[in-house]
C-alpha cells in the first residue's frame, strides 16, 4: 500500500489534465500535499473539485514557458511559500504534429521548451538541497513510448522525450549525491486529451495500432506514485514502458 | 567579479544555507563533494576561461580553505 503524509509536498506540473491531472488526483488520495501547476485555473480549480481531499490541494497557475530561465527560483518561491518539497511530476508537455515540411526553428523551440528545457530547469530547482527533503525526495518525468517507436510526424515530440531519458541518467547520479532520486516513465497511447481531441492526427493515424486497447491516465498516474514513494528507495536514473505490451508486437 | 560576489556563487554552487567565510575550512562543508568540485571547475571554465582540475581543486595541501579557491582565480576574483 503506497501511502503519502499531507507533510509531504510534491509538485505536480499540468495539473489540469490528462495524465498530471491524474497524478494530482491519486496522490491526494494517498495522503499527500500536492502543489497543482498549469495555466489554466478553471481546469485547476475542476480537478481540486474531484479531489479527496481538496484541503490539501495547493493551485499555481503559471505557464512554464513563460520566463523560463527563471524556473529554478519559481521553484524556490514554492519552497518560502509551502514547504521543501518531496518530489515532483512533471506531466506538462505538448504532442504537436510536425512532419518536416512544418518544422522551423520556432516550432522545434516550442516543443522543447515546455517538454525538455522547462522540466531541466523545474529540475534545478526542486534538486537544490535548499528545496527539498534531502534523502526520499523523488522526482519523475513523462517521456513517451514514442521516444522508442515513433510514428512518422513526430521527430520533434519524439526528440523531446527521449531527451529526458538520457538526461535523467545524468541527473540521478548527480542527484543521488543529495539523496534523491528521478526516473521517467514511457506511457503508449492514453486516453487524455492530447490524442482523444477529435481534430488530432494522432488519433486518426494510429489508434488501430493498439490491439490491446489504450491506456487511461490513472495506469500511468499508478506507475508515478510508486516512484515517488519510498517503495522504490532503490530505483533510480530508470525508465518504464507503460504500453500494454505494444512494443513487443512491433519488435 | 569580487570576493563578496564569489562568495555569494559559491554559496549557490555548494546549496549551502549558511554564508560562506573566506577563511572556512573546506573539509567542515559536508556540501564539498565531487559534485560541488565539478561545478566550481565548470564555473571557473564557464565565467574566467581558466581551466582548473579535479584533482588540484582536490589536493588538500594547495586547497584547503574557500580564500584558495579564490586564489585559483588569479587577478578574475578583486
Amino acid at each position: 500500500m503506497i501511502n503519502f503524509s499531507k507533510e509531504q509536498f510534491y509538485i505536480v506540473t499540468g495539473a489540469s489534465s490528462g495524465i498530471g491531472e491524474s497524478v494530482a488526483i491519486l496522490l491526494n488520495e494517498l495522503g499527500a500535499s500536492v502543489i497543482a501547476v498549469a495555466r489554466n485555473i478553471e481546469r485547476l480549480n475542476k480537478m481540486k473539485s474531484k479531489c479527496k481531499y481538496p484541503e490539501n490541494i495547493y493551485i499555481e497557475v503559471k505557464d512554464l514557458t513563460q520566463d523560463i530561465e527563471n524556473l529554478p527560483n519559481y521553484v524556490k518561491s514554492l519552497k518560502d511559500k509551502y514547504s521543501k518539497f518531496s518530489g515532483m511530476a512533471y506531466c506538462a508537455g505538448i504532442g504537436d504534429i510536425n512532419p518536416l515540411y512544418t518544422i522551423t526553428y520556432e516550432t522545434i523551440k516550442k516543443i522543447f521548451d515546455i517538454n525538455y528545457v522547462a522540466p531541466i530547469l523545474m529540475t534545478k530547482g526542486v534538486a537544490d538541497r535548499r528545496n527539498n527533503i534531502g534523502k526520499g525526495c523523488s522526482i519523475v518525468y513523462i517521456s513517451s513510448i514514442d521516444a522508442k517507436l515513433s510514428a512518422k510526424g513526430q521527430p520533434l515530440y519524439a526528440g523531446s522525450k527521449a531527451a529526458l531519458i538520457s538526461s535523467v541518467k545524468s541527473l540521478s547520479k548527480e542527484f543521488s549525491m543529495r539523496g534523491g532520486r528521478m526516473n521517467c516513465i514511457l506511457p503508449s497511447i492514453l486516453e487524455t486529451p492530447m490524442v482523444t481531441n477529435e481534430n488530432s492526427v494522432v488519433h486518426n493515424e494510429i489508434s488501430e495500432e493498439y490491439p490491446t486497447g489504450w491506456g487511461k491516465p490513472i495506469d500511468a498516474a499508478n506507475l508515478v506514485a510508486f516512484l515517488l514513494s519510498d517503495k522504490t528507495q532503490k530505483i533510480s536514473g530508470q525508465s518504464y514502458i507503460l504500453d500494454l505490451g505494444n512494443v513487443l508486437f512491433r519488435e | 567579479m569580487n570576493k563578496a560576489e564569489f562568495l555569494i556563487e559559491l554559496e549557490e554552487i555548494l546549496q549551502r544555507e549558511e554564508p560562506i567565510k573566506e577563511t572556512d575550512k573546506l573539509d567542515t562543508y559536508e556540501e564539498w563533494d565531487s559534485l560541488s568540485k565539478m561545478s566550481v571547475v565548470s564555473f571557473f571554465n564557464k565565467a574566467f576561461g581558466i581551466r582548473i582540475s579535479m584533482e588540484a581543486l582536490s589536493a588538500k595541501s594547495k586547497v584547503e580553505s574557500v580564500s584558495d579557491i579564490i586564489n585559483l582565480a588569479g587577478d578574475k576574483i578583486q
